[in-house]
């Protein structure tokens, strides 16, 4: 077990923004506050349309942690990138190189008052102790402390977003390409959420010109 | 006078330290970090520091992700 | 860090090469890349080849998202890698280094030439140079100045330089500190650099004589006096270059950091950043020069923007037009205030 990851198929995302809403439930974050969210490319183009949920990817070569100027940033031995909120000043540089939009701000005040920077945390908590109460209201639950994967990706209703230690999620990954396109297992996704008629017919005539 | 002369080197000393900086990406050893310790998963209330037994169950978790052997093919 | 040079520079030189040897094939074939991109949309002609489903996420078009997140429209914002690699690359290093460079600079001009005295010996009798609204606007300017200086630099290398030495935690509190100090100065030092280019800038055009300073190299080595106005050209070079240009344009930008929320983009603040960030290191090596020669390097000259008096010797030597000009229009001063008459014959 090395390293925990995010992946989502954007075969299977409909959009439903259930990852957005369970995180912001389950964590109880300030209002304002988005720490997942989902973004459609093509959005109205048959057979175009895909979508995929985005949050914090604990990077490896985190740019956050690079230019965080008080170093509040920290990787856990599973990969995951934490931050310690009773440090952070509030100066915006980790929303300035984030490529993902993951660090979040409750306030954007004259000048420059932001408060305490939030971002996903992949329901690892913080640095405050494990499942009490400071950590909750600082970072949200520490659901890997508890045994649980993130609840986003636990509660996707199509299982397009997949969390936890990689190589399990690109063995699940893995499983689901080499049976797409067939029935059964396959069934869940698009055509499930919004059927396989005119949609199907249009999507295949479109792929062919 | 004699005390300024002995103490601008100090201090040129002292501003050239910044310059040996090499790329500011911060060197992260796990487990290691100059700010707050933060306690591992495993080491919750519910594990007790059982660190095989949280891997088992994190994966066991991460399984029940995936449909394919529970339905019908 | 030489390696990383000659990697650029190689990267340069091939691009150069493949730049003038192929640019018609190249601009042919990406054409006919885009084509095929559109036409496979990334998947028939090449199956399994994502690069160009990559690439156009990474443009970032026709992208959207249900939920209000203005700023994050995108799926991936890649500007921020590019703002990350030049703030944590060239300003903080070359910037870092800059700074150094001139403060050995300075180190040793002091020791090589020493302070620059008054040659003849101080009359006693003393000419106003600065007024009173002159020199609040100074320092005003100069207060602000220092504290934004000082935080400025602590936010950008106290990481670096302060962390291994006070710790993690009493680092956050001093960081936090000079951060809501950069930002509430902010705002008074832009105002005030406005009030003080108004103020000064009639005094600070070219005048014919600052062609003899810039040959003779305003005399710095040589100790030879050379005659101006009331600013000479080293003077007005602090002024036009670091005052009006570094001060607006670094003032500027950093409103534009400053308040968040009005309609700038991220990418906006990135480059305002960028701008603010590396303008003001220029800044502060040039304020260096002129703090160092406004207080320990040359003698007499704190007293103009201390008291508003310098004596008469001192005006004749470094500034002798001014000097005969000031002395016609307003008679020296014979009973000088007793502070100012102290700090001038020191």
């Amino acid at each position: 077990m090395a390293r925990m990851k995010f992946l989502c198929d954007a075969e299977r995302c409909i959009e439903c923004n259930g990852c957005v809403t369970a995180c912001k439930n389950e964590h109880e974050v300030p209002w304002g506050i988005q720490r997942r969210r989902v973004v459609t490319i093509n959005d109205g183009v048959v057979g175009k349309e895909k979508s995929l949920s985005v949050a914090c990817m604990h990077c490896t070569d985190a740019p956050c942690m690079a230019v965080c100027p008080v170093d509040v940033f920290y990787r856990t031995e599973d990969g995951v990138v934490l931050h310690d909120k009773d440090a952070c000043i509030g100066c915006g540089y980790c929303f300035y190189a984030c490529p993902f939009g993951a660090p979040q701000f409750p306030q954007e005040g004259a000048f420059g008052q932001r408060g305490k920077m939030d971002k996903c945390t992949f329901c690892a908590g913080g640095p405050e102790a494990d499942g009490s109460d400071a950590e909750l209201e600082k970072y949200g639950r520490n659901r890997l402390a508890e045994g649980k994967l993130p609840l986003c990706a636990e509660m996707c209703s199509t299982k397009a977003l997949l969390a936890g230690d990689a190589q399990t999620v690109s063995d699940i990954f893995r499983e689901r390409v080499v049976r797409r396109g067939g029935a059964g297992a396959e069934a869940i996704g698009w055509n499930t959420a919004y059927g396989s008629g005119e949609q199907k017919r249009e999507q295949t005539r479109g792929g062919d010109k | 006078m004699n005390a300024l002369k002995w103490m601008l080197p100090l201090m040129a000393a002292a501003a050239l330290s910044a310059c040996s900086e090499q790329p500011q990406v911060v060197s992260y050893e796990a487990g290691h970090y100059s700010g707050k310790p933060d306690s591992r998963p495993w080491e919750s209330a519910a594990y007790g520091g059982d660190k095989a037994a949280w891997q088992s169950d994190m994966r066991a978790r991460a399984r029940k992700q995936t449909e394919i052997g529970r339905m019908p093919e | 860090m030489s390696s990383r040079i000659i990697t650029w520079l190689r990267a340069a030189l091939l691009a150069c090469v493949v730049g003038l040897a192929g640019a018609p094939a190249w601009a042919a074939g990406s054409a006919e890349a885009a084509v095929a991109a559109t036409a496979a949309d990334g998947g028939l002609i090449q199956p399994g080849n994502n690069a160009e489903a990559f690439r156009s996420a990474r443009r970032g078009e026709h992208q959207s998202i249900t939920f209000a997140a203005p700023a994050d429209r995108m799926l991936i914002q890649s500007e921020g890698q590019t703002w990350r690699m030049w703030r944590n690359g060239p300003i903080t290093q070359w910037g870092g280094w800059l700074l150094a460079a001139v403060f050995v600079a300075l180190v040793l001009f002091r020791l090589i030439r020493g302070r620059i005295d008054l040659e003849g010996a101080p009359t006693g009798r003393l000419i106003e140079r600065f007024n009173r609204v002159e020199r609040t606007a100074h320092w005003t300017l100069a207060v602000t100045f220092v504290v934004l200086a000082l935080s400025g630099l602590t936010l950008l290398f106290g990481k670096h330089v302060i962390i291994p030495l006070i710790g993690y935690d009493a680092f956050s509190w001093f960081a936090r500190l000079a951060k809501n100090l950069h930002n509430l100065t902010g705002p008074l030092f832009f105002a005030s650099t406005v009030v003080f280019v108004l103020m000064f800038a009639r005094d600070n055009v070219w005048q014919a004589i600052d062609a003899l300073w810039i040959r003779k190299a305003g005399g710095l080595l040589t100790g030879e006096h050379v005659p101006s106005w009331r600013f000479n050209f080293g003077e007005k070079t602090w002024f036009w270059i670091g005052v009006v240009i570094l001060g607006l344009l670094v003032g500027a930008t950093g409103l534009i950091l400053d308040f968040p929320g009005n309609g700038q983009t991220r990418q906006d603040m990135q480059l305002a950043h960028l701008i603010h960030a590396g303008g003001a290191i220029l800044f502060i090596a040039l304020s260096l020069g002129h703090i160092y020669i406004g207080t320990v390097g040359m003698e007499g000259a704190m007293d103009g923007m201390k008291s508003g008096y310098v004596d008469e010797t001192w005006a004749r030597e470094h500034h002798e037009y001014w000097y005969r000009q000031a002395k016609d229009a307003t008679p020296a001063r014979p009973a000088a205030p007793p502070r100012a008459a102290a700090s001038a014959t020191r």
